[in-house]
């Protein structure tokens, strides 16, 4: 595969996190470069090469290293051995809320998050409408997000993710909240970006909406890879390592 | 090297944002009060007075410094002081106060403190103005040493922001270092030359000492440009502390940062 074609790499990436009984350890062996007295393994040894325009949904139990990959390839954290290579616009749905400014209204916070990301002021205007309509916010638009309800910063952080055409589109379980409406709507939402050529990577634990978005299946274990091939087989894969433990 | 070098590529090519946020850091700051942006301003008034009563009124010791009024001297160091002041506390929290700028979406962290300090900037700029709008007021005509003003202004910034990166930084990894910086903003205003004339304190090495620290440094250029009619390059002692403070300011923020920067987002 050439260089332009692979959306997102990762060479034997391991991230380790460590664990000190309290700040001040941490800080002196930080800035002193001594080893961690202890340390928890969230990735280990991961290699994924995902081509552009692919959909794959990352199965795994908690504490497998989802998160982490997820925010790795967002580039918030980092690997403490191996690279990971990503091209183009990442937009992440990390968390329901990810990334708002709680004193800013939600029209301020698309604008904000928009030229954050690099989206010129212009390209952010044509969308408002877009988002806006999108979010069902109504007269809180204008509003502070801090007075929000989770439900309504989960559906602006949808709107604005999926809205401002991403290369890459992250979703970490944020489909699953919501009425049944709202719920319709984000997945038709997905699938339009998607029929875009956009690449997207899916966290859940429903089997069900992964198989329809996704035609791959990577499933982690204790931080690895345990299993990575076509989306029924993963989600059979899955199923079984779930009953088995 | 290429510490320095990241730290200014990611500056440059964030300008956009950076000012973006600062200027949302400002409005955020005086929004909602039904006084609003009159607080910029209350604030500072209120502090001048205070000291102004304590030392003048109560003290009485405030008189005339080379020939200048107590009320303009104080002025003259308290105006650069209150930039220098919320960017020496909001710098050391910046980097916890903008957690959700490094853990849910990709930014450059080091630019974080610069966000605070410019906000701090913007509003110290409007102060200035009054500052010498006052000075005019009372019977003193613009000089060609007040064009020093922007000059010491931009050394101030330059400082804090460094300073801004270290503390936020290292604030992140400990709280102690956060209580700490609170702790000892207060002391080093009342041992700055803020208040007083530091070449008039007897001890020498005090003296010295004094003139290191960068508040005293800053206020003395305010007076030169404003009061005494010196020139940058005239007290060479004021110029090269400042460039010995600066550097080691630096040098201590890019170690920080390159020690720091991939652990902040797993512990923040």
């Amino acid at each position: 595969m050439s260089e332009k074609e692979i959306a997102i790499q990762l060479k034997n990436v391991s991230k380790k996190f460590a664990l000190f009984k309290s700040e001040n350890a941490r800080l002196k062996a930080m800035l002193l470069r001594k080893k961690p007295e202890k340390e928890k393994i969230a990735l280990n040894n991961v290699s994924l090469e995902i081509p552009r325009g692919e959909s794959v949904a990352l199965f795994g139990r908690n504490g497998a290293g989802k998160s982490t990959l997820l925010k790795m390839i967002t580039g918030v954290i980092y690997p403490t051995v191996g690279y990971v290579r990503v091209n183009g616009r990442v937009s992440a749905l990390l968390e329901l809320s990810a990334g708002f400014d709680p004193e800013l209204t939600g029209r301020e916070n698309i604008y904000f998050r928009g030229q954050i990301m690099g989206v010129s002021k212009a390209e952010i205007r044509e969308l408002e409408g877009e988002i806006i309509d999108f979010a069902e916010l109504g007269d809180y638009m204008d509003q502070p997000v801090r007075t929000y309800s989770s439900g309504m910063r989960a559906r602006l952080g949808f709107a604005i993710n999926a809205s401002i055409r991403p290369d890459i589109l992250i979703v970490d379980e944020a489909l699953s909240v919501g009425d049944k409406i709202f719920r319709k709507k984000c997945n038709a939402k997905v699938r339009e970006v998607l029929n875009n050529g956009t690449t997207f990577l899916f966290v859940t634990h429903s089997l069900a909406s992964a198989k329809s978005f996704c035609k791959r299946g990577v499933v982690m274990r204790h931080g690895q890879i345990v299993y990575d091939g076509d989306i029924d087989s993963a989600a059979d894969f899955y199923d079984r390592m779930r009953i088995e433990s | 090297m290429s510490v320095l070098n990241e730290v200014i590529r990611a500056h440059l090519h964030y300008r956009k944002q950076l000012f973006k946020l600062a200027k949302s850091d400002l409005v955020k700051t005086y929004k909602g009060a039904a006084l609003g942006w009159a607080w910029a301003f209350i604030q500072p008034m209120i502090t001048i007075f205070t000291y102004y009563f304590a030392i003048a009124v109560g003290l009485r010791s405030g008189k005339p410094v080379n020939g200048c009024p107590y009320f303009l001297y104080l002025i003259s160091g308290m105006i650069p002081w209150f930039y220098m002041s919320g960017t020496f506390t909001g710098g050391a929290g910046s980097i916890r106060h903008y957690r959700y700028l490094v853990t849910k979406i990709r930014y450059p962290v080091c630019t974080i403190p610069t966000i605070v300090s410019t906000s701090k900037l913007m509003i110290n700029g409007v102060l200035t103005v009054v500052m010498l709008s006052i000075f005019v007021a009372c019977g003193y005509r613009p000089t060609i040493y007040w064009l020093q003003i922007p000059i010491y202004f931009l050394m101030m910034y330059l400082f804090f922001t460094a300073w801004a990166l270290f503390a936020g930084m290292l604030s992140v990894m400990s709280k102690d270092f956060l209580h700490l910086v609170q702790s000892v903003k207060m002391m080093l205003f009342w041992m700055s030359g803020i208040l007083y004339n530091v070449d008039k304190v007897n001890n020498h090495t005090i003296r010295t000492i004094l003139k290191f620290n960068p508040i005293t440094i800053v206020a003395t250029g305010y007076r030169h440009s404003l009061i005494n009619k010196v020139w940058i390059w005239e007290d060479l002692v004021t110029l090269r502390n400042y460039v010995i403070v600066y550097v080691v300011m630096v040098a201590l923020a890019l170690w920080v940062y390159k020690r720091l920067i991939k652990d902040i987002p797993d512990v923040l």
